[in-house]
């Protein structure tokens, strides 16, 4: 089984996410399959460590509130008077969790977001103002378009020494050696995320022929979380080879896709084409 | 009220209409819920200032508990309730909160007096006392705490080892039970998947930190 699918498996198994049909059926497959046995057992020991260390993070902030709290005592009721308890905006600033509510709606954000707005709209105009008249080929549309992305598969242990194969190509990626970093990528077992920096690090280098079949075949893999990023380096390559029928059809799709990650790139490539 | 006269015996049907009153879950209880359910964990601060009090006076008056106790035990009954909201295993709200956290509490106070009752120091010149009685099994307890203690380290280690991403991802997927669209948000990746993708490397990572020395 796919080692993404198993994971999303017992994920959903231990995060009671499951039908109570799921969890029996999940329960039963557990004794006859040493692969999602194993599997579920790391996950649990990985689970325990998690745990361990926001309970202690949780425990941590409360034993801080404890002290303030203690060094002002309250009244005994159920519902302390307003008066004896400290503000809540202040200890929210300071122990805000770095979590953005998507529903947020205060009234400061949105003067700050139109400002924002204003602005943009100003540099906008004036970036095209001054860019009226310049004429781009292919190949530099397709440049100025590309960003490689960032790297999200290493980088996961604090100050270790990584010395495997996959870290050194990664490394070059990261310090854009992109030509040192496709020999690497080359060189490693072909899985999707290899296939799709090795991709990354042609583009990089303008090596429009090559990077174009590695990201088509990868936009069409659904199991492949970065199938529609792959898409859009797909349209760019293509631009870059001089198929601007082909790159506009995609990237023109890529624009229409409600929620594509790179719906906006899309968009501003279009514009310029 | 019907009576049947059958000589030896007399039966009678009573019945009797009671009014339960049910109270409602006050709203601003229903509010707080529904945002720690979110995994708006930094609400805990509400929680805990808002029932401290009456639990410390609660649990120092009427269990016995000590004040270092009684503050220790509110703030696992704290984490513990906000546990049980954001893992599912609290779906809804049939009660104030208070009840629910008082309720955590106490099992917390008796198993911390009871633990205190066991470390109570004995004198072996003293005769009687616990560990002194002849015929009583050893304690095994502070064994097992030894081992669960080493274990605990093992595992505080290992998380430790993680970059800062990696152990915020998986604390907001595994812990507070963010989906990955809201992970997405929070560390400003740039797609769901590219947020998927780097969870499953994390979790890896962490497995293969965890794995343990035997194989």
């Amino acid at each position: 089984m796919d080692k993404d699918k198993l994971q999303d498996r017992i994920d959903g198994h231990l995060l009671g996410r499951n039908s109570r049909e799921e969890r029996l059926e999940f329960e039963e497959e557990i004794t006859r399959n040493p692969e999602l046995s194993q599997g579920l057992a790391d996950t649990e020991r990985a689970l325990a460590a998690i745990e361990m260390a926001e309970d202690a993070k949780l425990k941590a902030r409360l034993q801080v509130l404890e002290a303030k709290l203690a060094a002002a005592p309250p009244e005994v009721t159920e519902m302390p008077p307003e008066a004896v308890v400290t503000p809540l905006a202040s200890r929210q600033a300071r122990t805000q969790a770095r979590v953005r509510n998507m529903k947020q709606n205060r009234k400061g954000t949105f003067n700050l977001l139109g400002y924002a707005a204003a602005l943009l709209l100003v540099v906008a105009v004036g970036w095209w103002a001054l860019n009226m008249n310049t004429d781009f080929s292919p190949e530099q549309l397709a440049m100025e378009s590309f960003e490689p992305y960032d790297n999200i598969a290493t980088g996961t242990v604090r100050g270790e020494e990584d010395t495997s194969a996959e870290a050194a190509a990664f490394n070059d990626y990261d310090a854009e050696d992109y030509a040192a970093a496709a020999t690497k990528f080359r060189a490693l077992p072909a899985t999707d995320v290899t296939s799709f920096y090795l991709a990354q690090s042609l583009l990089a280098q303008q090596d429009f022929a090559a990077a174009a079949p590695i990201f088509t075949t990868l936009s069409t893999q659904a199991d492949f979380a970065l199938a529609p990023e792959s898409a859009y380096y797909a349209a760019l390559s293509r631009l870059g080879k001089g198929e601007l029928v082909a790159a506009k059809e995609a990237l023109t799709l890529i624009a229409a896709t409600p929620g594509h990650p790179q719906a906006a790139a899309a968009k501003g490539v279009l514009e310029k084409l | 009220m019907v009576g049947h006269d059958h000589g030896l015996s007399v039966t009678f049907e009573v019945q009797i209409q009671c009014t339960v009153e049910v109270k409602k879950v006050p709203k601003e209880d229903l509010e707080l819920f529904e945002a720690l359910k979110a995994g708006r964990h930094e609400r805990l601060d509400e929680v805990y200032t808002r029932y401290r009090s009456a639990f410390l006076v609660f649990a120092r008056r009427d269990l016995y508990a000590t004040e270092e106790d009684a503050a220790d035990c509110f703030q696992e009954s704290v984490i513990a309730l906000y546990k049980n909201i954001v893992s599912g295993r609290m779906p809804e709200l049939s009660s104030r909160l208070g009840t629910y956290l008082f309720g955590i509490g106490k099992r917390y106070v008796y198993r911390k007096n009871k633990q205190r009752f066991r470390e109570v120091a004995t004198d072996p010149d003293a005769g009687v006392g616990i560990g002194n009685q002849a015929g009583e099994d050893l304690d095994l307890t502070i064994f097992h705490r030894i081992e669960d203690e080493h274990k605990k380290a093992m595992l505080a280690a290992g998380f430790a080892r993680l970059g800062d991403t990696c152990r915020e991802i998986l604390t907001l997927f595994y812990y507070h039970n963010y989906p990955i669209e809201s992970i997405q948000d929070s560390l400003n990746l740039s797609s769901p998947g590219a947020t998927r993708i780097k969870k499953m490397r994390c979790l890896d990572k962490l497995k293969q930190i965890l794995i343990p020395p035997s194989k």
